[in-house]
């Protein structure tokens, strides 16, 4: 069974041929940090999210997961006071894995899902997160594996009432990437927040899709794509926000940045706005390599040049984003890996 | 609960009017070879625009009813007659075209345009061009303005050169089947350096139960020349399902210069299916206006073609979906050279349950460095029953470019109307400013009578009720 079989068709993206042969590894990360009592292991007291999904990669890779999945994570929040958990992936050949996260309501929780793998693997994810009432969950995922591999992930969150969700997505590593986010706003106020960072020379590929479909009243969804393409590297940027009938005085956002580094790089944006209420405001807005060049002619002016001025202003607005992250550990080795991967595609 | 504007329909009056059918030649329904040739005939045409048509033909029998955008199920194309000639001879004056036709034209205002002495005016009736003047300074500057079966006779050179090189039957069905059936259109040829200073206007608008419509406008603008074009379609409302596949080509030389505006009104079982392309070389301009109203469906993306450097392209749209509506309409910008730069603006506007699509696509090869390029999109919609989405595909393949990209959808704000209305300007009133200044940037674009008509057809009446 090849990908587009599985029902994964993204053309822009080469993938590998055949993901039937793949034998996943039985894996489960380290906990780096947090409890281990929230990461269950027992799979049959699910909660998963309700409504169908408008940006689904499909039955047939729903299927496949399940089917193969040998890395199987049930996390459950339910405290009251910030919750952290660290899971740290390294060291693990092709890993296919079938998540769910359920928060409690009223709980309030980080789960940081760092992918680091030294070895060329092939990952496939399926992430799927349920935020009750009033819930907050922060979900931080950076991915910096080796830089021959296959990383397929695809998160769906069902938001309830109040509830609130947080991804940061930080995209260094694989050679070829496809990034799937899909949100149902289903709840009254409920709110969803993506922060998309990404980094790519040679000739990687990036599929990056978030989505954000708003059901309750009152929703808010923002969709923030920051990145940096150099040597042949290749980007399909879609952010969607959707609008369904009674969704009334909701809100989305989008916006997206990309700066080019070179001649021969293929950026391509989709940003789409479907709409089916009159009582809501819906905004994007994509620039594409263009940045401030007055911040630019300020640091030339200091003596840089000019690649170095536009990465340094990239990676401030890069560390803008993850400033934001509460955790210092994390964030000091979030720097780290920007910092490195801001290097390698200036070499 | 929050108050909800009321914008009427566009009030279509004389555009419903129809007129007693006389026709000296209806073909069967159904497309084939033989219908093809009966065409080719009827015309008198050469055999090189034949074998053009039967090529056609044959890409279009090939070719699958596209299945993204609009739902076509319902469009039988072997059930439409696609050839429609009225009994009409080519008229030279405006008193000897015949008075029911005369009529319905009075009534789209058209002999006003002519009484302001703004230009030649092509009406199409039905397929053939019924009426044409143009102003005998044109001719004298060697501007030929005529119809497309008259240019493929007079005028083989050129047409020949152009005809269908920009839009390929291979490019899609109704592409293809335009390229068999296509009948009547504008020509125009602007010699070199020559400025056409005020409009040539064309309007033509479909009046058989069931026809289609396939006309070709072929514009040739030469190398430093200037022109404006406008073209309008309004046609009445029938129940047989009606299509309207037709080509517009335009060819923009070295620093030449086309405005190129039109409004699309065509009845509400209209299916629309319209393409146009513009080609610019090095220092050219394009400028598109364009404004689709009616149709039960259109799907409508003028493409400009940026081939030569420091080419440049305008496009402004609006767009307004009613009741039972779905337009698909958009632009495709392709930057294929360097420093070229386009500028996007466009407006949509649904009510009623009617859909808005504003379906864009920006693509700048990897040849077209330093292009500049912008795009606005801003919807407005007037009540939950309808739908507006907006899908902006933007492709790079070059790093030096700068392009920005701005999209917004919404109702009319309560703050602006809370403004307008401290300030003693009653409620309606307020809203209908807000929606007139909306569509304003549309409007300001077009000629004064157009800009007349556009805003009759858009009669706002506007008033609060609780929704």
């Amino acid at each position: 069974m090849t990908l587009k079989e599985a029902g994964i068709d993204f053309k822009r993206i080469p993938l590998p041929e055949s993901v039937v042969q793949i034998t996943p590894d039985k894996y489960t990360p380290e906990i780096k940090k947090g409890s281990k009592k929230s990461v269950i292991h027992d799979v049959k007291k699910l909660i998963i999210p309700s409504l169908e999904f408008k940006k689904d990669l499909g039955n047939d890779f729903k299927n496949f997961i399940s089917r193969k999945a040998e890395t199987q994570l049930s996390i459950v929040i339910d405290q009251k006071d910030q919750d952290l958990i660290w899971l740290d992936y390294k060291e693990h050949g092709d890993l296919i894995e079938n998540n769910h996260i359920y928060v409690a309501p009223y709980s309030k929780g980080t789960i940081v899902m760092d992918y680091n793998n030294f070895e060329n693997s092939v990952h496939h994810g399926l992430t799927r997160i349920v935020v009750d009432e009033g819930a907050e969950l922060t979900l931080i995922k950076i991915q910096n594996n080796h830089l021959d591999s296959q990383f397929i992930d695809q998160t769906q969150t069902e938001i309830h009432d109040n509830g609130l969700l947080k991804v940061v997505d930080i995209q260094l590593g694989s050679k070829n990437m496809i990034i799937n986010y899909d949100t149902n706003l289903k709840g009254y106020k409920s709110k969803c927040v993506y922060k998309s960072l990404y980094m790519a020379a040679d000739d990687r590929g990036l599929d990056l899709s978030f989505t954000a479909n708003h059901i309750g009243k009152k929703t808010q969804s923002d969709i923030l794509g920051k990145g940096v393409l150099g040597g042949e590297a290749k980007k399909v940027f879609r952010g969607t926000l959707h609008f369904e009938r009674g969704a009334v005085q909701s809100v989305g956002k989008e916006e997206e940045v990309v700066l080019l580094l070179s001649e021969t790089v293929k950026a391509d944006s989709i940003p789409a706005l479907m709409c089916s209420e009159d009582d809501v405001i819906g905004e994007h807005g994509a620039s594409i390599g263009q940045l401030d060049e007055n911040r630019l002619f300020y640091l030339m002016s200091r003596g840089l040049s000019e690649k170095e001025a536009k990465l340094l202003v990239i990676s401030s607005s890069f560390k803008e984003v993850i400033e934001d992250i509460a955790d210092e550990d994390i964030k000091l080795k979030s720097l780290e890996s920007v910092d490195r991967s801001i290097n390698y595609v200036i070499a | 609960m929050a108050k909800k504007t009321q914008v009427s329909d566009i009030d279509r009056g004389v555009y419903d009017i129809i007129n007693e059918e006389r026709h000296v030649y209806r073909s069967d329904k159904g497309l084939n070879e033989e219908i093809i040739r009966e065409i080719s005939k009827e015309k008198n045409e050469p055999d090189w625009m034949l074998e053009k048509r039967l090529k056609s033909l044959e890409i279009y029998k090939s070719k699958p009813v596209p299945t993204w955008g609009a739902d076509l199920s319902d469009l039988d194309v072997e059930n439409i007659v696609h050839y429609v000639k009225p009994d009409v001879e080519q008229q030279h004056s405006w008193d000897e075209v015949p008075d029911d036709i005369k009529e319905t034209f009075e009534r789209l205002g058209i002999p006003e345009a002519e009484r302001k002495s703004l230009s030649g005016v092509g009406a199409q009736y039905d397929s053939e061009v019924v009426y044409h003047s143009i102003k005998q300074e044109l001719v004298d500057q060697g501007v030929i303005y005529t119809d497309m079966e008259s240019a493929v006779h007079d005028y083989p050179e050129i047409v020949k050169k152009y005809f269908m090189t920009l839009i390929r039957p291979y490019d899609h069905k109704f592409a293809a089947l335009h390229g068999a059936v296509w009948s009547g259109g504008s020509f125009v040829y602007v010699p070199e350096g020559i400025e056409v200073d005020f409009p040539l206007q064309s309007y033509f608008r479909l009046n058989a139960k069931g026809a289609g419509q396939f006309e070709h406008t072929m514009i040739v603008v030469e190398k430093g020349a200037k022109l404006h074009f406008i073209e309008g379609c309004s046609a009445p409302k029938y129940s047989v399902q009606n299509l309207h596949a037709g080509a517009v080509e335009l060819f923009v030389k070295e620093g030449a210069e086309l405005r190129y505006s039109t409004i699309e009104n065509w009845s509400r079982n209209m299916y629309n299916l319209n393409t146009k392309r513009a080609a610019v070389d090095a220092h050219g301009k394009i400028e598109w206006v364009s404004g689709s109203f009616g149709s039960k469906v259109s799907m409508l993306y003028p493409m400009s073609i940026l081939r030569g450097e420091y080419a440049k392209s305008e496009f402004t749209g609006i767009t307004f979906a009613a009741e039972g509506q779905y337009l698909d309409t958009g632009t495709k910008v392709l930057h294929a050279a360097p420093h070229t730069t386009s500028i996007v603006n466009s407006k949509s506007i649904s009510k009623g349950g009617g859909h808005a699509f504003y379906r864009g696509m920006l693509k700048a090869t990897k040849k077209a460095h330093h292009v500049k390029s912008t795009v606005n999109c801003e919807s407005l919609i007037l009540d939950n029953l309808s739908v507006s989405d907006t899908l902006p595909i933007i492709e790079v393949e070059n790093s030096n470019i700068d392009i920005g990209h701005e999209a917004k959808i919404g109702r009319i704000s309560e703050e602006a109307i809370f403004y307008l209305m401290s300030r003693g300007i009653p409620e309606a009133e307020a809203k209908a400013m807000i929606v007139r200044g909306f569509v304003e940037p549309i409007t300001k674009e077009l000629p004064l009578e157009y800009a007349v008509e556009l805003n009759n057809l858009i009669t706002l009446e506007l008033e609060g009720v609780v929704g």
